[in-house]
């Protein structure tokens, strides 16, 4: 069920009704309607796919109360690894198991042998990747001590299969998301109104910047051989917004309904776009799946400890990963390899963390030199998400290529077309950068903002999901 | 008391929302009533139908014809348009009706009459067309585009706002094309070219009837046309299929109405945007040919066997 469909804003109220009315007095009971309404939710898409997180919820959870029986490393391993095994060889083989497969074959037919294999018509199950990620954090802090297993059978699989963040994330740890399964949730007024506003910027973001952009990111990227190089330029440029209005689009409504229902997710997008180097940007991209490899790969591989070469390999293994993470294609892992490549010189000269603050804070402009380096980060992503568009390597190196031409000083010759756009975006850009020291664009202080206001502005957005919201598209981040 | 004041404020905000599209489904409506649908005391002759006379017939070089189709215009529209174009203008007296091949089948009920775009984008333009009847169709087969189309009126109203009213252009006009797509139109009809299924549409069929008695009834000629179409289509086995059953139809039911069959008409290449549809050369021709065609006692002898 798509978060911007019809089915969703009847199903939405529905399960609310019954959360707070008829379920309210006994968490178990609340907590089976959220299994009941997350499975009805994911099955929407097909029925079959709920064969396996149920298969997986089952796995974590029975090797969870098993970690916590068991006192000897080595039957602790075993565990560890059979839950690896099962969770990750489901992503493996549904995700990446044609990938292999076709490389393989290409690289024996290279050397002159020829292996007759053929690939298999596997469906990508929705949101694998982030699910799979979910369950096996539990299993690893369980492993090592960091949370206590529960029993709560229920609990548990309310917790694997929550269904505002279960497909596209944000990627929950157990540590914040399990234990608020246990206690009584209280509705909170002010926590339920500044969730609907999170929803509607999510909305806004995803039917109106990123629906639109895909349009016109999707023609440029079909056609890029034909175009000029200042049309390619807007290309990377719509694809940048579209992933962008997507990707955070869907977080925020995964967190403004969670936080109808009471629970808190973890922020997962920060004003990317404002970041003023690469390192600060992957603090606000993602951020979920970010502390994600942080917490289980990173630093179980040693982090930024140890000499040099140790912490450039750290580097590109947890960047090449996160690519490969998103999909089974070079050009992902070209991605991620670019990104290490962006990154590496930062952390070399140890200026990865010069940037925590908000791009300046307490004032309403930032000075020139952080507006130069915000566009300089800018466009190094914009080249980066050439790769991550782009059908192959080739056609990203060709298309990077193909930009950096004359024609790249043309007026695009769509340029009309893109107005309307053009001018949403700049709209959106406006409402963030004075906003960007909160959670989310449309988080308003108590009084702050007169009330009519306040209601104009979201109506005005209500009704732009209807006038100008593009044709409906999947969420980029469903395939992953 | 914290969720109750939630609710009330969500169905607050919808209610804001819903008094919007209710104001501008009526405010809609009163500017396509105020600029009226009163045409020049000499225009007596109407066009009506989908693209083919959209792109076809030049009302600009006809002086007394106001040509009103309109791109994936169903037979329902068309009826609600002579309707209420004959009951604000008594002149008019002939009834031009495009009438072709694809009019009536199926297939079209879903590409076109009941598309769900095409249903939301002709609701907020018709709106005050409408009957109880019509509105009462569109909403029980298709409520969801009903749905948006009322939505999306409080953006037409302000669009007919600065316009200064509604033009004609939203009802339907000539459509003025220099495209010349031919080539391409000949390559992709040969590569896609199915049979669509040889049936005709009950609802249109009903539609279009309801025209053929309205017109009858009003003391308005009905004339049915098919404008230009290129060889390679007209020469295809399987839209020939298609002709035999409308003239099957035609000869069945309509005897006492007059088919300007101008399928076969002679043009040029170069006066085809693409294979079903003139550009404004072969648009020029064909008015300039039609409109002496339809001189009195000329039909007739011309068309009628």
């Amino acid at each position: 069920m798509l978060f911007n469909s019809v089915d969703f804003a009847i199903f939405l109220p529905v399960v609310f009704l019954l959360y707070w009315f008829v379920f309210h007095k006994n968490i178990t009971v609340q907590n089976v309607l959220l299994v009941v309404a997350s499975y009805f939710f994911y099955g929407w898409w097909d029925p079959r796919f709920l064969l396996l997180i149920v298969f997986s919820s089952l796995v974590d959870y029975s090797v969870g109360l098993l970690l916590s029986r068991t006192q000897a490393q080595r039957a602790r391993n075993l565990l560890l690894l059979a839950s690896l095994v099962v969770n990750l060889g489901f992503l493996g083989f549904f995700k990446y198991y044609n990938f292999f497969l076709e490389n393989f074959v290409e690289a024996f037919t290279f050397f002159g042998r020829d292996i007759g294999a053929s690939s298999l018509n596997i469906i990508l199950p929705v949101g694998i990747s982030f699910y799979t990620f979910q369950t096996l954090s539990y299993t690893i802090d369980v492993y090592n001590g960091k949370l206590k297993p529960t029993k709560n059978i229920v609990s548990f699989f309310a917790f694997v299969s929550f269904f505002p963040q279960l497909v596209a994330g944000p990627i929950e740890r157990a540590t914040n998301l399990l234990p608020q399964f246990y206690k009584k949730r209280v509705f909170v007024y002010s926590e339920a109104v500044d969730g609907m506003r999170q929803i509607l910027w999510g909305l806004f973001k995803k039917v109106v910047i990123a629906d639109n952009c895909a349009r016109f990111a999707n023609i440029i990227f079909e056609n890029y051989a034909d175009l000029s190089g200042s049309t390619l330029v807007f290309g990377a440029f719509f694809f940048a917004l579209q992933i962008y209005g997507d990707f955070s689009g869907y977080s925020d409504i995964a967190i403004g309904v969670s936080r109808l229902f009471g629970f808190k997710l973890m922020q997962n997008f920060a004003f990317p776009y404002f970041s003023r180097d690469i390192a600060e940007f992957w603090r606000r991209w993602h951020i979920s799946l970010s502390t994600w490899f942080r917490d289980y790969l990173y630093i179980p591989i040693g982090g930024s400890r140890g000499g040099i070469g140790k912490k450039i390999r750290n580097v590109f293994v947890i960047f090449v990963v996160s690519g490969f993470w998103h999909g089974a294609n070079w050009t992902f892992i070209a991605w991620g390899f670019l990104n290490a490549l962006y990154f590496v010189p930062i952390m070399l000269l140890n200026k990865n963390r010069i940037h925590t603050d908000t791009v300046a804070e307490g004032k309403i402009f930032s000075s020139v030199t952080e507006l130069f380096q915000i566009l300089v980060t800018f466009m190094l992503t914009l080249l980066a998400w050439v790769f991550f568009r782009a059908p192959s390597v080739t056609d990203a190196v060709l298309y990077i290529k193909k930009t950096f031409t004359f024609s790249i000083f043309s007026i695009p010759a769509n340029f009309q077309e893109w107005l309307i756009t053009l001018f949403f975006i700049a709209f959106m850009i406006c409402v963030e950068w004075f906003q960007r020291n909160r959670k989310h664009a449309l988080e308003f202080t108590q009084g702050k903002l007169p009330r009519h206001f306040r209601w104009s502005l979201y109506v005005l957005l209500f009704f732009s999901l209807f006038w100008y919201g593009g044709a409906q598209q999947d969420f980029i981040y469903f395939q992953f | 008391m914290d969720i109750r004041k939630f609710i009330r404020g969500c169905l607050k905000f919808l209610g804001i929302f819903l008094l919007v599209c209710i104001v501008s489904f009526f405010f809609n409506s009163f500017l396509l009533k105020l600029n009226g649908y009163k045409l020049e005391p000499h225009q007596n002759i109407l066009i009506l139908g989908d693209s083919h006379t959209e792109y076809a017939i030049n009302d600009s070089i006809w002086k007394n014809s106001v040509n009103l189709s309109h791109s994936a215009d169903s037979y329902i529209y068309s009826l609600m348009k002579i309707k209420r174009m004959k009951q604000e203008n008594p002149q008019i007296d002939t009834l031009l009706l495009a009438f072709s091949n694809h009019n009536l089948l199926t297939e079209y009920d879903e590409r076109w009459l009941l598309n769900s775009s095409h249903v939301k984008s002709k609701f907020r333009i018709y709106t005050d067309l409408m009957s109880f009847k019509d509105f009462k169709f569109f909403l029980k087969s298709k409520p969801l585009a009903v749905f948006q189309g009322i939505l999306e009126m409080p953006k037409y109203s302000i669009k007919l706002l600065l316009k200064g009213g509604i033009k004609e252009r939203d009802l339907g006009k000539f459509q003025y094309s220099n495209r010349n797509k031919l080539a391409e139109s000949i390559e992709r009809f040969q590569r896609n070219n199915v049979q669509r299924a040889l049936e005709y549409s009950q609802v249109e069929k009903e539609n279009f009837f309801d025209i053929v008695d309205f017109c009858r009834s009003n003391g308005i000629t009905l004339l049915l046309i098919s404008t230009p179409i290129h060889e390679v289509y007209l020469n295809n086995e399987k839209k020939k299929k298609e002709f035999e059953l409308l003239y099957d139809f035609y000869s069945s039911n309509l005897k006492d109405v007059t088919f300007l069959d101008y399928s076969f008409f002679k043009l040029s290449d170069s006066d085809y945007q693409d294979m079903n549809h003139l550009n404004h050369k072969g648009a020029k021709k064909f008015t300039e040919h039609l409109i002496q065609d339809i001189k009195p006692n000329k039909i007739k002898t011309k068309f009628q066997n």
